[in-house]
């Protein structure tokens, strides 16, 4: 052995302290990367060195040469990093819905004691009211001022309802943009990786960077990996492949019959998949929101029905019978209004049965009566409106419920993922301290070994 | 366990998430009272809730209904009350006419009994300030009026009906038509009370004393008449006013299970709130010491 190749030795010994510690510095300078995964050097021993010569010497076994940096070791746990995914993607879907059915339930239920239940109360209270006042105007006033109420009242919810729906839109859209950004960034970097590591590398910040793409995708889609090999892996959306490899399909929202609708851009068919934040605004959009505009124009149709059909035999004031002119006008929640007769003149509100009855309320008493009718199937209008808030409380509290265990249940797997790949600030010190010692020694040997040369070459001189 | 850096600070500020929430929904069920803000806090009580509103609603549209009915039937009671007091006056005058009189006292006792009759006009037409009550359904007409010397009814004998509570419907008035038996309403043999009383006048005044026995004796068919129907208006009154109770009553009943569904149980929010106050400060006092204990603190 020569002390040339020692110097060597010790030289393998600074070079792969200092990788080590550049490694720590990755680490310490990535503590807050999202989705960055720590890593570290793993260190082995360099091939050993026979003894040279012809005649081998007697010393038995060989001697080491020093140390290199084999490979930078992600610390990874797939197995828990995809119960996250799962999570994450239910936490999307549900945070979703969670948000769109608040805004519902603020449109059915603005406060307490505000709502069609209690228009209702109002609304036949004051046919109750002039059942006992038939004679004066002020109870044909106060019939009027509430059947506004009530028509208003049904009249702005659909129109909220609507607005929603048209809201609904441009997250969508922005959702499905999302995704096509997401779907080209990991089919770059599956180039990436996969040049990568035909080059014999180990992009770790690449995996980890895809690590974050595909969760996020998930939570847009419900994307499904079915192999998670960069180069040949296929990522599937509905059945179909969004991203193989380098290559990403991409989505496009079009128009059928004015309503938007999500599509594969290759060749238009429509994209088959009920998951996650999309899947949860096309429910919203298709099936929460036309259930309760069903119910509320259930609603509006049978008062207005109901209404009109006692109010046309009566007599006005005037003692005109009321059969050419309606109490309501329109069909449905939306289109409900006060008949421009009676916004006129509450004159022509009716009583009674009978012209030149000035004092029966009799068929004021009728239309009060219809509170406690069956008008819908079994139910009363009361009892409608009270179904569709304890339905649109219980889906708010579902929701509510999901996102609070979903929440919880994250909160415990990023614990435990965290824990594993997480970067602690005090471990990466220690490690500093280890590896700059380690480097402090080889340095010495170094000029220990240089004052070996010396001594051979100055004082043998 | 290995417990990296962005762990600690990341549990707490879910913690303190969590607690903040928490903290702001006791606020706003304590400065509004009301337990049940949104249907989602509790649907069930929610529905409660709305289903006692209905029925409050209800009792004070059926209470209202009662003091009004309540204020008709008393001033109908009083009414009838006149009525029977005038009737039976003209019956002691008409009685004291069908004995045998001096000229002049027979001429006294017919001007009394037209006196009463004008009396009676008025009664009749007794209004409780904007209604005729003994006009049926006519109640802005006047209903008795003297046509040509004799009392004509412009009214009719229709029933109004006042609903007192659920399914309990009243029939609150007594058209002129029964009262005074217009138009043979009750009795078809016996002319109404104002045709008699003005054949009574002639009978005293021309000293007919076998007409006026016949027609005393039709006054007291009257007065049975009315008087029955004063008893008739006497129970009602007294229905009205036990419905008036139960309502009471059961409103009472249904403010309390309200009050129990949706209002804020004050000691128990604020018991609660403190808890939450106290584990807000935890938090952020184990916030603040985030980071102070580590390696870094001893390597220099």
């Amino acid at each position: 052995m020569s002390i040339l190749s020692s110097i060597n030795t010790a030289l393998s010994g600074l070079m792969a302290q200092q990788k080590a510690l550049q490694v720590t510095s990755h680490n310490v300078a990535n503590v807050n990367t999202e989705g960055y995964h720590r890593q570290e050097a793993i260190m082995h021993t360099r091939p050993a060195l026979p003894q040279p010569g012809a005649r081998q010497d007697m010393v038995g076994g060989q001697y080491g040469s020093g140390v290199d940096v084999t490979t930078i070791r992600r610390i990874s746990n797939d197995f828990v990093q995809q119960q996250l995914n799962i999570v994450e993607e239910q936490l999307a879907r549900w945070q979703m819905s969670k948000d769109a059915l608040q805004q519902i339930e603020t449109f059915l239920a603005p406060g307490p004691g505000l709502n069609l239940s209690a228009m209702f109360d109002r609304f036949f209270s004051a046919w109750q009211e002039l059942a006992t006042h038939p004679e004066e105007i002020a109870s044909r006033m106060l019939v009027r001022s509430e059947a506004v109420n009530l028509a208003n009242s049904f009249n702005e919810t659909m129109r909220k309802l609507d607005l929603l729906t048209a809201q609904n839109e441009p997250n969508l859209i922005d959702r499905v943009e999302r995704l096509n950004m997401l779907s080209d960034q990991l089919a770059t970097l599956n180039a990436n990786i996969g040049r990568a590591i035909s080059d014999g590398h180990q992009p770790n910040d690449l995996f980890d960077q895809r690590d974050v793409i595909i969760t996020e995708m998930s939570q847009i889609a419900g994307v499904q990996y079915l192999s998670s090999d960069p180069v040949t892996g296929i990522f599937n959306l509905g059945g179909r492949p969004l991203v193989q490899g380098a290559t990403a399909n991409h989505l496009a929202t079009t128009r059928v019959n004015g309503e938007l609708q999500i599509v594969w851009e290759e060749d238009g068919t429509p994209l088959d998949s009920q998951g996650r934040q999309i899947g949860a605004l096309l429910e919203v959009r298709d099936v929460i929101i036309p259930s309760y505009k069903t119910q509320i124009d259930e609603m509006a149709a049978a008062v207005i029905s109901a209404v009109n059909g006692l109010h046309q035999q009566g007599y006005t004031m005037d003692g005109v019978l009321a059969d050419q002119f309606s109490f309501f006008e329109g069909d449905s929640a939306g289109s409900i209004r006060v008949s421009d007769t009676i916004l006129n003149d509450a004159r022509n509100i009716v009583a009674s049965r009978f012209p030149d009855a000035a004092g029966d309320g009799s068929l004021a008493t009728e239309i009060f009566n219809l509170n406690a009718q069956p008008l819908l199937g079994n139910h009363t209008l009361n009892q409608a409106a009270q179904s569709v808030i304890a339905q649109i409380g219980n889906d708010v509290k579902i929701a509510e419920t999901n996102v609070t265990a979903n929440i919880a249940l994250r909160g415990q797997l990023r614990m435990q993922l965290e824990s594993e790949i997480g970067v602690s600030l005090d471990e990466e010190m220690i490690n500093m301290l280890t590896f700059q010692r380690a480097f402090d020694a080889s340095a010495r040997l170094v000029s220990t070994l240089d004052e070996m040369l010396e001594t051979i070459i100055e004082r043998m001189g | 366990m290995r417990v990296p850096s962005s762990l600690m600070s990341s549990i707490i500020d879910q913690q303190l998430a969590v607690v903040t929430d928490r903290l702001s929904r006791l606020q706003r069920e304590i400065s509004s009272g009301i337990r049940i803000q949104r249907p989602s806090d509790d649907p069930a009580g929610a529905v409660r809730a709305t289903n006692l509103k209905t029925g409050i609603a209800l009792v004070n549209q059926y209470r209202s209904a009662v003091d009004d009915s309540t204020l008709w039937l008393k001033t109908e009671d009083s009414a009838l009350g006149s009525i029977i007091d005038l009737t039976r006056q003209v019956r002691e005058a008409g009685l004291r006419g069908a004995n045998p009189q001096p000229d002049g006292t027979r001429e006294a006792l017919g001007k009394q009994i037209e006196a009463l009759r004008t009396s009676l006009m008025q009664v009749a037409n007794t209004s409780d300030g904007l209604r005729y009550i003994f006009a049926g359904h006519k109640t802005m007409t006047v209903p008795f009026e003297v046509n040509a010397g004799a009392v004509t009814y412009a009214g009719d004998d229709n029933v109004k009906h006042i609903s007192i509570g659920a399914g309990v419907t009243l029939e609150l008035n007594h058209s002129g038509a029964d009262v005074f038996n217009m138009g043979g309403a009750a009795d078809a043999t016996l002319p109404d009370l104002f045709a008699t009383i003005d054949a009574l006048t002639t009978a005293v005044k021309t000293g007919d004393q076998t007409a006026a026995t016949t027609l005393v004796g039709d006054l007291d068919q009257h007065l049975t008449r009315i008087t029955g129907i004063r008893a008739e208006t006497g129970n009602r009154l007294m229905l009205v006013e036990l419905s008036g109770q139960q309502l009471d009553e059961s409103k009472l009943v249904m403010n309390e299970l309200l009050s129990n569904t949706e209002s804020t149980d004050l000691a128990q929010t604020l018991v609660e709130l403190k808890n939450q106050e106290i584990l807000f400060q935890s938090a952020t006092f184990v916030a603040s010491t985030l980071g102070q204990n580590g390696v870094l603190q001893w390597l220099r």
